[in-house]
């Protein structure tokens, strides 16, 4: 068997660096254990050396096609951000992400975040669209309209 | 009688502990239980865990106080009354929450990356219907040369390690569900036509592959779960603007066909991919899915609409779901041969 580092080397994932590039070319670096936030990047990951060949890298390059380059830099961004912690133990720093982000990247960065299977970043911004659209009406057909027009407006 | 009365019991005298720990009289007894709706929530502000049991005549709620501030405590399943839990550090550990017994397992082989979310290191409590043993099953991932590998190694209950039973082709995608004595999982996110699903029957410690039925609409987002005591397949098509719907198909006894039996219209922004898979419940006659880490919702087939319902009003932790009953399963045998 060629290689000695199969199980010790899969017993060390934070030396890695993971290289996440945009559906518009954007590169944007992060750790193995931040990248692992989400699942399919992880997956990805997991499965590099496939195409790859048996060299050992340091650097994981994966495209995600359906992400932007302004969005993966703020999914980029949580990563940092929450890293650390367990999935749902939010703080203020985790708050104040989440109310520096624009309307539209709201909603671009919701669509990454289901995509990307975040479970923590679905979390904060169920809780920002609920802080923006409070003392609206209930029901939830109205919610999802309230949402894109005040996106689009800036009533709020 | 109910469980926790038997549990004490077995402390009378050694021939009531023989007859209370005994396998098939604590099968016999399982099957007369009533399934219940677990969550498991971390309250860090108390430094404690809870388990409470929804819906319950009498109200039950298991306090488990443990030492929480190094460890980040989740369930990775439950079975049989059964709660198989672990922690970030990849510590494996049973419990018995009606008699309140535990069991630390050894060390398992690979700990890295374990997380309450992780595809690639996660453990599945089972029971082999046959010989009434329990078996936890780990996978995790192979080797990179051939990195499409799956590990695994089983822990039989009351035994003394973990076997390292083998590695398969064919990575798990999302972790797995156990349902009637076989662990299975998915090998792709989404519903397309190379998806199928793993199956490692806990018995003979083989694998085998299953592919998914035929669908008009492909792409949508799949996960497996245990209903009524049948795998089940759960399938979120529709964008995260919505509408999104969820069907619920059901494998027959002779693991042979699938049968629609559920179609369920998500409220809007809902998360496809969120703890839905092994958390969808039945219970009292609905199904329970819990679609945010605060929020349970319930579907009433009976009520002739699609709709999921708010259960009930948010929650103050943060918690998962689990089915529940009240069990007598024996986890120190090594303390009850030594009474014996």
């Amino acid at each position: 068997m060629a290689v000695a580092a199969a199980p010790s080397a899969a017993a060390e994932p934070e030396a890695r660096k993971i290289l996440l590039v945009s559906s518009d070319n954007q590169e944007f670096e992060l750790s193995e254990v931040e990248a692992w936030q989400s699942p399919i990047v992880g997956w990805k990951i997991w499965f590099f050396h496939i195409g790859n060949g048996d060299d050992a890298v340091d650097r994981i390059r994966i495209q995600l096609m359906q992400v932007n380059g302004a969005t993966l830099a703020k999914v980029v961004e949580f990563c940092k951000v929450h890293a650390p912690r367990d999935a749902f133990a939010f703080n203020n720093a985790d708050g104040r992400f989440v109310r520096g982000l624009d309307k539209a990247v709201l909603y671009d960065l919701f669509v990454a975040a289901d995509h990307l299977h975040m479970p923590a970043l679905i979390e904060l911004l169920h809780w920002r669209i609920g802080e923006i659209t409070k003392g609206r009406e209930p029901t939830e057909v109205v919610l999802v309209r309230r949402i894109i027009k005040t996106w689009f407006a800036d009533d709020d | 009688m109910p469980a926790r009365t038997l549990a004490s019991c077995r402390l009378v005298c050694k021939s009531w502990l023989s007859v209370l720990t005994d396998p098939h009289y604590v099968h016999e007894h399982l099957k007369k239980g009533q399934q219940k709706l677990l969550l498991f929530a971390n309250d860090r502000a108390n430094d404690r865990s809870l388990a409470m049991v929804l819906a319950d005549d009498t109200g039950s709620t298991y306090q488990l106080t443990r030492p929480m501030a190094s460890r980040s405590l989740f369930v990775h399943n439950s079975c049989n009354g059964l709660l198989c839990m672990g922690d970030s550090t990849g510590a494996v550990e049973l419990l018995n929450l009606t008699t309140g017994e535990s069991v630390v397992l050894p060390m398992p082989m690979y700990t890295a990356g374990s997380s309450q979310f992780s595809p690639c290191n996660w453990h599945c409590l089972g029971f082999c219907p046959s010989t009434k043993k329990y078996k936890v099953a780990h996978f995790y991932p192979g080797a990179h040369i051939d990195s499409f590998k799956v590990c695994f190694e089983i822990y039989t209950v009351g035994g003394k390690a973990w076997r390292q039973t083998g590695s398969f082709h064919g990575a798990p995608t999302d972790r797995g569900v156990h349902v009637n004595g076989a662990v299975y999982y998915l090998t792709r996110f989404r519903y397309i036509v190379s998806s199928h699903i793993c199956c490692l029957d806990l018995e003979s410690e083989n694998f085998d592959v299953m592919m998914l039925p035929p669908r008009k609409s492909y792409g949508g987002h799949c996960s497996l779960l245990e209903l009524e005591r049948r795998l089940c397949l759960l399938v979120v098509d529709g964008v995260a603007e919505g509408p999104r719907t969820m069907d619920i198909l059901m494998l027959d006894s002779g693991d042979k066909s699938w049968t629609h039996k559920y179609h369920i219209s998500l409220p809007w922004l809902m998360p496809s991919c969120y703890f839905t898979p092994k958390h969808t419940l039945f219970h009292d006659g609905k199904i329970w899915v819990q679609l945010l880490v605060r929020n349970l919702y319930c579907y009433d087939p009976s009520s002739g609409s699609e709709e999921l319902k708010m259960a009930c009003p948010e929650f103050e932790f943060p918690f998962s779901t689990h089915t529940f009953i009240e069990s007598i399963v024996p986890l120190r045998q090594d303390y009850i041969k030594q009474i014996q």
